[in-house]
């Protein structure tokens, strides 16, 4: 015999699972890269990167691209060019989070800029609608 | 087959607790007098009090730190309000013992789970709406209204999903409204408070004074932006962002406090040890040690990554929203005619 309150409570859980099994399953991969590369002694840190559609794989321009960090003085924010590029210049050393917007895309990236460092960061970026509720 | 049981006493620490909070609120109601001996017995007064004040606060909140509010929120509150939505909409209700509904909510509710189109929650409304247990003529009347809305998201195409999330908010409000009939007129007040706020952070004062700069690492605007605005980047998409603020803090509060107020037979204050004892009745230790770990194992999640955890619970409470409708359809097409 099985509690009612407990057959409740496994058919809940099912849905729960389901629902984080859907999201493996269908939810498409976006890998941001990131990629680092030592700059001359005394040069300042940057970061560069470029935000493409996952869909088609190509550059998106004015896609916003937001940086964070304790160590600045607030967020900084930026767009992507015709090109799909974007560059942040003079960073100091620290744990940052680079957000992209694409459309209704998104996606986020932490990574860490070192003394006279170079980062690439490469977002691909789905646009499909994201689950609001 | 199913059956009931009697539970097992709390472990003693966790008796001594919530014997402890019962002491406190006791001490607290005592310190405050008359005017919280009225609302203690006075449940329409409490409930409008109680509304108006999630609804101040809640703006309030939405313009200092909308984006810290977004993003903890549903750590804090997502993991309880879903279990007071089961706990509402399917145990008290009784539909959780109608099998048919089993087959015609809980089938288009998994396949909406495991990330299945939103038309699919409407399938799963047009089909409790058939079992209902109403007159035909009322049958057809919601049929004809279920198919009609689901037709209007069908033409909203990629905005759906959006229109969908920010209507869910506001669908709790009315349910707070339709719960229980109303005497007197006090609950005019939290509504009309409702509405003003929700007008104003629609205006555009509202975007000059809030600061959107401010927020946690990998849920800042970008990650709210896509989220609910679709993307756009204009005045209006920021809006969009600070009325979803808003009207989810408000959806929580209404779940987690305003509901169960209202549901109960009594219409002064439970003790805690009522409280909970409730919950045992209604969910079982297994369901409430369930909704406990997940709760806490959301906010462990949340301490390494806020942003992930943000994702990963939308995704697992995306069933919620068709389950709220499916049940309200449900107790509409049911509940007595005047």
């Amino acid at each position: 015999m099985v509690q009612r309150r407990t057959a409740i409570s496994i058919a809940v859980g099912a849905l729960c699972v389901a629902c984080a099994a859907g999201a493996l399953t269908s939810t498409p991969a976006e890998p941001t890269t990131v990629e680092v590369e030592a700059l001359p002694e005394g040069e300042a840190s940057l970061v560069v990167g470029s935000v493409v559609s996952h869909e088609d794989g190509k550059p998106s321009a004015n896609a916003i691209v937001v940086l964070q960090c304790e160590c600045l003085q607030g967020p900084r924010e930026t767009q992507t060019n015709a090109d799909g590029l974007f560059a942040f210049r003079d960073l100091p050393p620290g744990e940052y989070t680079a957000q992209a917007l694409l459309g209704a895309g998104e996606a986020s990236r932490r990574f860490e800029v070192r003394r006279a460092s170079k980062v690439m960061v490469k977002f691909s970026v789905s646009t499909e609608a994201q689950v609001v509720t | 087959m199913l059956a009931s049981g009697i539970d097992p006493p709390l472990p003693r620490a966790v008796s001594a607790t919530i014997a402890v909070a019962d002491r406190l609120r006791h001490a607290w109601l005592r310190t405050l007098g008359a005017p919280a001996r009225r609302l203690v017995v006075d449940r329409e007064l409490r409930v409008a009090l109680v509304l108006s004040t999630v609804c101040t606060t809640a703006l309030i909140g939405t313009l200092l730190f909308p984006l810290w509010l977004l993003a903890l929120g549903p750590i804090v509150w997502g993991v309880p309000h879903l279990v007071a939505d089961v706990r509402y909409m399917v145990v008290r209700t009784g539909f959780s013992t109608r099998r048919p509904l089993w087959i015609a909510a809980g089938l288009p509710l998994l396949w909406l789970a495991g990330g299945g189109p939103l038309i699919v929650g409407f399938i799963g409304t047009v089909a409790v709406a058939v079992l209902a247990r109403a007159s035909i003529r009322r049958r057809v009347v919601a049929l004809v209204v279920v198919i009609t809305v689901a037709l209007g998201f069908v033409g909203l195409a990629e905005r759906a999903e959006l229109v969908f999330g920010h209507a869910h908010n506001f669908f709790a409000i009315a349910l707070w409204w339709g719960w229980r009939r109303r005497r007197e007129r006090a609950h005019w007040v939290p509504l009309v408070l409702l509405v003003a706020a929700t007008a104003l952070l629609l205006s555009p004062l509202a975007v000059r004074v809030v600061d959107l700069a401010w927020a946690p690492d990998g849920v800042g605007r970008p990650f709210q932006l896509a989220r609910l605005a679709g993307g756009d980047v204009s005045t209006l998409g920021l809006r969009l962002v600070l009325v979803f603020c808003f009207a989810q803090t408000v959806h929580y509060a209404i779940w987690l406090h305003l509901l169960p107020d209202e549901d109960r037979d009594r219409r002064t204050v439970v003790t805690f040890r009522k409280t909970v004892a409730d919950l045992r009745r209604d969910l079982g230790d297994a369901g409430l040690a369930v909704a406990v770990l997940l709760s806490v194992a959301l906010v462990a999640w949340a301490l390494l990554d806020l942003a992930d955890a943000n994702r990963g619970y939308f995704r697992v409470a995306r069933f919620h929203g068709h389950l709220e409708l499916m049940a309200a359809t449900l107790l509409l097409l049911e509940r007595p005619r005047r």
